[in-house]
This record gives C-alpha cells, sequence and structure tokens, in this order.
C-alpha cells in the first residue's frame, strides 16, 4: 500500500470498526457488498462519509456517488484528491 | 396475580473477561455496539444460556430497564454534535437504548415484542412485564458503569408463566439483586 | 377482560395549539415547515409555532407544551400511571452545554419534571424504543387496563426540537430537504416535526376502543424496515383483536417519505391484504414526531374521523407502488376498524388496531 493510503485504510477500518483483513487492505480490492473481504454495508457507507467529511472537509453527495467513490480504497483516494483533499 | 417460574437467570456484577465471554457467545466481535449494548447483551445471553436456550420462544416479550441508558454512546455522540454538527451515523444509533433489541434479535435469530423501559422503581419493569398476555418473559435491568458513582450491572431473569393450579410460590422479592433471588425457583406477582 | 377506550386527547403540533386547530389549520390547507439550522446543516423542521421556540430555556418550553396537552383531556385522575413516550427526551437541554449533561442526569430527569409539572401522584415511567415508543407505551399502558392493575392511564408522548436529531437523522441520510412525500416517486425521506400529544385511556366505553395491538423488533436492519416484520405484526395485533384483514377498512401508515421504508411496508402489508383497504398517513402535515408520533397520530387520526376534516393526498404515488391515499374518509361501516402503523429505525415495528364505536 503506498504510504498516502494507510491513513485512508486506517480510517475506513476504525470508523467501521473492522480489523484489518489478512495482509492489509489492497488498494484496488472491492470494499462493499458480501463477496468482499471487508463486506461494508449501506450502513458502513454512511458512517466513512461522515468520518470523511470529518477528516478532510469533503461531503459526498449522495448514496450513488457515496458507492462510486468508495468502490475501492484507490478510487476513495482519487476522488478525495480530485476535491482537493489531502491525505498525508 | 400470576406465578412465575424462573427457568434462568444471570444476577452477578459482569466479570473482568466479560466481553470475551460474549465474544465467544457470539462466535465473533460484535461489531456497531455501544458499551451499554454490549454489556446488555453479554447478561442477556448469559441468561439464556443458563436456561438451556440458544433462542426465546416466538410469543415472548423483551422488557429492558435502565436507568442511565446508554450514556457514555449519548456523551460521545454530543461531543461530535458540539465539536463541527456531525454526530457519527453509528454514533448516533448507539445513544438509542432500541438499539439493545434489535442487537439481541440479530444474535439469536428472534424476532418478536421488546421494549426498553425506565423507571425509578426497579421491580416495576417487571411488574408492567407481567401485566401482558406474554406468558415468556426475558426482563434485564442494564446500566454501564459511571464516573458518576454507578456501578455495572446486567442482570437478567428468563421467566415462565405457570399454570394457574402450580403450588404456591413465595411472593416476588423486592429489587432484582442477587441474595433475594438466588436459590428461587418461582415466585408470585 | 376489560376493554381499553380513549377517553379524551389533547395535541399540540405544528397545525396548532389544540385538536381543534389543528383540524382548522389542516382544511385550511397545513404548515409549510420551517428550515432550521445552516446548510449544510439546514433541516425542515414542523416545529410547534409557540413563541418561545427559539427561548434558551427548553425545560419551560417543556413544561407549557405539556401542561397544555395534557390540559385538553380536562379532567384526568393524577394517581394513574403515566407512560412518557420519548425518542429524544430533554437532550434539547444539554446537547450545547461543553460538559454534556450535568453529573446527575439520568433518563429520568424528564420524567421527573413532568411528575412535577403535572402534580402527578401516580408511578411514571419512561417507555423508549425510538419511534414506535408511543405505541409502545399504548400497549404497556392497555396491558395494565386489562388486566384490571389499574383503570385508566396517561400515554404523554413528548419529542422537541433538537440538533442532534437532526443532525443524527441527517448523517443516516434520512432526511428530505422539503415537504417529505409519502410514497411518491421522487421522495427523499422524512421531515422531523415536534409534538406533545396526551391520551387518557380508561376501561369506560367511548368511541375509540383499542381492539388490539402488536410491537415487532427484527434484528434485520438496524436502521430500517423488514417487511417479513409488518406482516407479523399486522397478524399478531389482527388476532389479538379476533379480526380477519378484510374486516380493516383504514390502514395509517408510516409512510414518512423513505424510499425504502414506504415500499418496505407496503411490501408487508400486502402479504397479509389481498386488497389494501383505503390508506393515509398524516406525517405530510405535522412531519416524524419520532417517539410522540404514535400518539399524536392517533389523536389526529381520530380528530379527523370525528370531524370530517382529511389530510389531503399531496403528490401522487409511485406508480410501481400501485397504491394511492384515499382523499376523504372512509364511510361508516367500512371504517369500524382501522390499523394505525409506526415503524421505527432499531427495527421497530408496531400497529393498533382501533375501532370505531360511533
Amino acid at each position: 500500500m503506498t504510504p498516502s493510503l494507510a491513513p485512508l485504510a486506517e480510517l475506513i477500518l476504525e470508523s467501521c470498526d473492522k480489523d484489518a483483513p489478512a495482509g492489509g487492505l489492497a488498494p484496488d480490492e472491492i470494499l462493499f457488498g458480501p463477496e468482499a473481504r471487508l463486506a461494508l454495508d449501506s450502513l458502513d457507507a454512511l458512517q466513512v462519509s461522515v468520518a470523511i467529511h470529518k477528516r478532510f472537509g469533503v461531503r459526498i453527495a449522495d448514496s450513488k456517488e457515496t458507492r462510486r467513490a468508495m468502490a475501492t480504497l484507490a478510487t476513495l483516494a482519487d476522488y478525495l484528491v480530485a476535491q482537493g483533499a489531502r491525505l498525508d | 396475580m400470576s406465578q412465575w417460574q424462573i427457568l434462568g437467570r444471570w444476577l452477578a456484577a459482569p466479570p473482568a473477561d466479560w466481553r470475551d465471554r460474549l465474544v465467544a457467545r457470539l462466535g465473533s466481535r460484535p461489531r456497531r455496539l455501544g458499551p451499554w449494548c454490549e454489556l446488555g447483551l453479554f447478561g442477556a445471553l448469559e441468561c439464556l444460556a443458563d436456561a438451556g436456550e440458544t433462542r426465546l420462544p416466538e410469543a415472548a416479550l423483551v422488557s429492558v430497564a435502565s436507568l442511565h441508558g446508554p450514556d457514555r454512546a449519548l456523551r460521545d455522540a454530543l461531543a461530535q454534535l458540539r465539536e463541527d454538527g456531525l454526530p457519527l451515523p453509528l454514533g448516533f444509533l448507539q445513544s438509542q437504548p432500541n438499539q439493545l433489541l434489535a442487537h439481541f434479535c440479530a444474535a439469536t435469530g428472534w424476532q418478536g415484542d421488546a421494549r426498553t423501559l425506565g423507571t425509578r422503581a426497579p421491580l416495576d419493569a417487571l411488574r408492567i412485564a407481567t401485566q401482558g398476555a406474554a406468558d415468556e418473559l426475558l426482563l434485564g435491568w442494564v446500566d454501564e458503569d459511571g464516573k458518576h458513582g454507578h456501578v455495572a450491572c446486567s442482570r437478567w431473569l428468563r421467566l415462565r408463566r405457570q399454570p394457574a393450579d402450580a403450588s404456591a410460590a413465595p411472593p416476588c422479592p423486592g429489587a432484582p439483586d442477587l441474595p433475594a433471588w438466588l436459590g428461587l425457583d418461582a415466585f408470585r406477582l | 377482560m376489560r376493554g381499553v377506550f380513549l377517553q379524551r386527547s389533547g395535541l399540540v403540533c405544528a397545525l396548532g395549539a389544540d385538536l381543534p386547530a389543528a383540524l382548522a389549520c389542516l382544511e385550511a390547507g397545513g404548515v409549510t415547515p420551517a428550515r432550521l439550522g445552516t446548510p449544510p446543516q439546514a433541516w425542515p423542521c414542523f416545529t410547534i409555532a409557540d413563541a418561545s421556540a427559539a427561548a434558551p430555556d427548553w425545560y419551560a418550553r417543556a413544561r407549557r407544551l405539556i401542561r397544555a396537552a395534557v390540559a385538553q383531556c380536562g379532567e384526568v385522575d393524577r394517581r394513574a400511571p403515566l407512560f412518557l413516550a420519548s425518542c429524544s427526551l430533554d437532550v434539547g437541554a444539554f446537547e450545547d452545554a461543553t460538559t454534556g449533561p450535568g453529573a446527575t442526569h439520568d433518563c429520568l430527569v424528564l420524567a421527573d419534571a413532568v411528575r412535577a409539572w403535572l402534580d402527578w401522584q401516580g408511578p411514571v415511567h419512561w417507555v423508549s424504543t425510538a419511534c414506535t415508543s408511543s405505541h409502545n407505551a399504548l400497549l404497556a399502558a392497555a396491558d395494565g387496563i386489562r388486566a384490571g392493575a389499574f383503570t385508566h392511564a396517561l400515554v404523554l408522548g413528548v419529542e422537541l426540537h433538537n440538533r442532534f436529531s437532526s443532525a443524527g437523522f441527517g448523517a443516516l441520510q434520512l432526511l428530505d430537504v422539503r415537504r417529505p412525500r409519502p410514497l411518491a416517486a421522487d421522495r427523499a425521506g422524512l421531515v422531523l416535526g415536534e409534538a406533545v400529544a396526551a391520551l387518557w385511556l380508561g376501561d369506560a366505553s367511548a368511541r375509540w376502543r383499542l381492539a388490539g395491538g402488536a410491537n415487532v423488533v427484527s434484528g434485520a436492519d438496524p436502521a430500517g424496515a423488514s417487511a417479513a416484520a409488518v406482516a407479523a405484526m399486522c397478524r399478531l395485533a389482527l388476532a389479538q383483536a379476533g379480526l380477519t384483514p378484510a374486516d380493516i377498512g383504514l390502514i395509517k401508515l408510516q409512510a414518512a417519505g423513505s424510499p425504502a421504508n414506504d415500499a418496505t411496508e407496503l411490501a408487508g402489508l400486502r402479504a397479509v391484504f389481498a386488497t389494501l383497504p383505503a390508506l393515509t398517513t398524516l406525517k405530510a402535515e405535522i412531519g416524524h414526531t419520532l417517539g410522540a408520533s404514535g400518539a399524536a397520530e392517533l389523536a389526529l387520526l381520530c380528530a379527523c374521523l370525528e370531524s370530517g376534516v382529511w389530510p389531503r393526498p399531496r403528490a401522487a404515488a409511485e406508480p410501481a407502488l400501485d397504491a394511492a391515499f384515499a382523499s376523504r374518509p372512509p364511510e361508516a361501516p367500512a371504517r369500524r376498524y382501522l390499523l394505525a402503523n409506526i415503524l421505527g429505525f432499531g427495527g421497530g415495528h408496531s400497529t393498533l388496531v382501533v375501532e370505531d364505536c360511533a
């Protein structure tokens, strides 16, 4: 994992009350759905969304945009950077 | 007045390893539970186990009494609100006592009548529950330990209404604490 | 077994300071929710229009509104049990205090205050099951009356505006920024409301009889409703009342305007009702009054049926839902029995079966 993604991974795990999966969270692994190792759901999406607002000041507009942005750790990082957030 | 058989009980103070015991009962670390909810779920599952059950009968009533409710979760969520106007969704949910009921249902695969009740007289919760039609009850008294001198408790009773011709049992003890209820198999109320 | 009847009721809500005022306001077209807070945390809210709404003394306002609602019930026996139903209790009094609630604060501070404000002599209990609190208070009170433990009880639903509830529901993305649009294709969430509702129950015959009711908690979704639990609550309530689905002439839906829950509620009802009876909702008029909603909506619904004033459907229902709100109250005798639903987060599903004995 690139160093800049580590705090983001930590934010997701902490806000969703999840343990890190074996080997850590890969940048391109799917976060949501029963097939994903982390198996996050809609309530987790809301939790991460507010945690991101608190940490980075970025407000994700709605649930559709939330799911798109939070597909993987990498897509979330790209989304936040595009919104002007500093991840480090 | 009815007579109630005590099928199971958990009346002791939570042991030091109560969280580990809860994890063992659930099979994994619980997620999304606030501290009050965790404590309540621990006692409820211990009580069910004492009754030799993993799940309540369909027509049972669950009633949980508390004086302080999920106080720590509420204070944490209010601190978030004051910080930037944004409580975390789970923090807000955990500030509501009824989350214990939903988590109890999820943990035991049960669905049914359940409520939380606040009263200064602990036995009022028992009295109100026994006035209903439910013949199967699970009653809890749950409070977190706090900095204001109150100590943690998660006391639970699993009760069944006995038939009218059951041999006479002693009257209900005055409070849901240990000495009065140990060794008691049934009571009248 | 004794019957349980709604003897008298009182309501203070966004529509007015008492039930006659609420009916007059509803007939005149209702009210538009106020917009509270500052963007992006500005949410509409059906507030009670009293001059001191913004006054800093939360308890003084609560005292005045609670006394006003109970006074509408006329003479009540203050030795009866009082069941206080509230989701947010007195959080509005201390949510901005940097130290949070005081050191000795507990869940019964408001209940104790209500006891003093009303000079109440009987026991006071707080029933808390989030949005279904009032229904569970009613069910507990009715149990006691049926069992002969007491002859009367007061159910008091109290929900007053606070930033915490708005922000919490906002964080869960459950709020609409417009007037709520129950069942509409473009519904986007609920709008909160304030209410203080008092229901004086007793065993003496009166027009409205509480024929049955049920509360079903499900662990399926901590933030939403379950169709299976909606169906289960209906079956249990009908069985307790000794009725079949065909006996029900009107359903007052939860229908708060939630994209998911509105559809879930109808799906659950369809599992029980081969043909849906007339439907109505009150949340587009007074908002979702959370723990007070069961009491507030029952008081208002009975007043609507007594007066003939009726909440007009404000938006067409989504075609896929294949349902519509009644534009007028159903005629007797079809409306002899009605169902009043309240669903809530935390897996709460509750309904009451009410008989019009007129």
